[in-house]
């Protein structure tokens, strides 16, 4: 019996963004969840077991920095691991603990597929 | 555990060019297409997208990449391929094996633009493409739910070629009078094919309207499909816009190998200059080249004779007839014929196959025979002055010394005419040469009408066409005779054109 797919939940106010990384992870194999915004992303959160979070740093309502300081609060969700992605992001500014890639926009699905292995700890498929 | 592989800032938005390995596109596009960008290849049917998209996936290959080829509504592969496999580009090795074929119309038909672009996302992952050509994008505007879907689609499209970094070639029968819709200002760059016609000629062009990123070559450039499949020519102007040094820097002469001509002109022609030898059918002016060309082979400077009317071994054996024999220099490199047709070749043609000739023999002297044969190869006659400016300020600042024959519509004065408007002013020095009965007898003449910025003599002098070539008179005597008769005819000849009875 093979294990079930990893839960990832892709957070990305640009349309574009987040259906084609959506798209792409769910043809590498995992169970995708997406959200337009913070907010969005904490109701999801709340509705599935999220192994998983890729998140853009800008975006209205709540954005990366405040989605990630919310998941560190909640004792659910704070050793849930983060990935970063923006195209505006200052690398100089303090990253939140749970982030633990971050990657330039625009994204190459590739070095994000190689992270997102590593991070779940599961072998890249042949 | 963090990753910093790309925690440069903004290291991401480096751009990353692809040379497409289309001859004379690089050129256009001033690099090639950006990695992982989407671009639109438009045109009506037989303007060259097909054979264009084919020959990209090959190039991109045999270059070392992978490529994939899909096509929606289109003829089938077989058929497709059958068209293709004369030209020089297509190799069948390369066919599922670095290069792949795919039908993606079911997956469109049967699953609207969501089934499309998750097909696009397999192939690119499946076969490792790092080049996308669709092939006949209209039925997935057709099977669109609605205007917004295919937005959608166009956009989601974009952003897989970027995210898997594969550029995304989309071909589409339409032309750029309609090109208002989304797949139109939505990509990273538009590039219609066309065919452009003045009076009766038909000629396919390209042209880049829109390329993001980059500070493309404007304009509509030739196109030619042949046995190599697609090449383009850059318009000339556009190519050397900026890129000539606009004035000889020597005050070095070279002698025409004329030795009167030479001290009519003071020593010569300045290095660099360019000279236009003015003169009607059998005036001389041949052979007034070859003694440039030949004068210079025997200094050790190369120079090409470029051509429309005698073939190669015709010019041999005339430079022989007069005593300038050339042959032994073709044989050291130091003479070079490129003849052609001048029906044969479009004006950027010619001018790329000028400039990569004295390039490759290293020319310092080039003879044109004649103006006439870049003008009659011009689609469009008005552009022959743009053109020539840029070629003949290319040669100056190459340091090729040029003459440049251009044919009048009659044999002598007063009246001599340049067919090619503005050409006079190009040039640094304009000879003349005329030909003229008195009496029982041909008798030629030769003025320098122009020599810019140098003293040079002011009489014209009589010449005579021998089996030495060109023989100048060292005196003007000779020809102040010819011109008094021939005045005195004129005069005579206007005299009973005005009499009543018109005897």
């Amino acid at each position: 019996m093979t294990a079930p797919p990893h839960n990832i939940l892709v957070v990305d106010d640009e349309y574009a963004s987040l259906e084609v990384l959506a798209l792409l992870l769910t043809g590498a194999g995992f169970q995708l969840y997406t959200a337009a915004d913070g907010q969005e992303a904490l109701e999801r959160l709340a509705e599935a077991p999220i192994a998983l979070v890729i998140t853009d740093y800008k975006m209205p309502r709540m954005d990366g920095s405040e989605l990630c300081l919310r998941m560190l609060a909640d004792p659910r969700f704070e050793n849930i691991p983060v990935i970063f992605s923006s195209a505006t992001y200052r690398q100089d500014v303090p990253r939140p603990k749970n982030v633990v890639a971050f990657f330039n926009k625009p994204l190459l699905f590739k070095d994000v597929l190689s992270a997102v292995h590593r991070i779940l700890n599961s072998a890249p498929s042949p | 555990m963090t990753d910093d592989a790309q925690l440069e800032p903004y290291g991401a938005w480096l751009v990353e060019r692809a040379r497409t390995g289309i001859s004379g596109l690089d050129t256009v596009l001033r690099g090639g297409l950006v990695r992982g960008a989407i671009y639109l290849f438009m045109g009506r049917p037989g303007t060259g997208k097909t054979t264009l998209g084919n020959q990209l996936c090959f190039a991109h290959v045999k270059q070392g990449g992978r490529a994939a080829y899909m096509t929606l509504l289109a003829e089938s592969h077989a058929a497709m391929l059958k068209n293709l496999h004369t030209m020089s580009f297509f190799d069948a090795s390369l066919i599922n094996n670095g290069l792949s074929y795919v039908g993606a119309y079911r997956a469109l038909r049967d699953e609207k633009l969501r089934g499309l672009l998750d097909m696009v996302r397999r192939v690119i992952l499946d076969e490792k493409a790092s080049l996308l050509v669709i092939d006949g994008i209209s039925p997935a505007r057709a099977l669109a739910e609605s205007e917004v879907a295919l937005k959608e689609f166009v956009v989601e499209l974009q952003m897989l070629s970027a995210m898997t970094n594969c550029t995304t070639i989309l071909l589409a029968n339409m032309t750029a009078a309609d090109a208002n819709d989304p797949e139109h200002t939505m990509v990273d760059g538009l590039i219609e094919l066309a065919f452009e016609q003045f009076r009766r000629r038909t000629f396919r062009t390209i042209e880049v309207l829109k390329f993001r990123g980059t500070r493309h070559l404007l304009g509509r450039h030739e196109l030619e499909i042949g046995a190599d499949g697609v090449s383009i020519h850059p318009r000339l102007e556009d190519l050397l816009d900026g890129a000539s040094n606009p004035a000889p820097a020597s005050d070095d002469r070279l002698p025409t190998g004329i030795e009167q001509l030479d001290v009519m002109l003071r020593g010569g022609v300045l290095r660099g200059s360019n000279s236009v030898a003015l003169g009607f059918s059998g005036s001389g002016k041949t052979t007034l080249g070859l003694h440039f060309l030949h004068s210079g082979a025997l200094a050790g400077e190369a120079g090409v004779l470029f051509g429309f009317y005698e073939s190669p071994d015709r010019i041999l054996q005339s430079s022989e007839h007069v005593g300038l024999p050339l042959r032994e220099q073709v044989a050291l490199g130091k003479f070079s014929h490129v003849w052609q047709p001048s029906h044969e070749f479009g004006l950027d043609q010619l001018g790329a196959r000028l400039l990569s000739e004295v390039t490759r023999v290293g020319a310092k002297r080039l003879v044109i025979d004649s103006l006439d044969g870049f003008r009659q190869a011009a689609i469009d006659p008005s552009r022959t002055i743009r053109f020539m400016t840029a070629l003949l300020g290319e040669l100056r600042a190459r340091e090729v010394t040029t003459i440049l024959m251009d044919e009048t519509l009659k044999p002598s004065g007063p009246e001599m005419e340049m067919r090619v408007e503005g050409i006079s002013a190009l040039v640094e020095n304009l000879f003349l040469l005329e030909y003229m009965t008195v009496g029982p007898k041909m008798r030629r003449l030769i003025s320098i009408v122009k020599q810019r910025a140098s003293a040079h003599a002011t009489s014209a002098r009589e010449f005579f066409l021998t089996a030495r070539g060109i023989e100048v008179a060292p005196d003007a005597a000779s020809a102040a005779e010819v011109v008094a008769h021939t005045d005195d005819y004129s005069a005579r000849h206007n005299e009973k054109a005005r009499s009543p009875e018109g005897v």
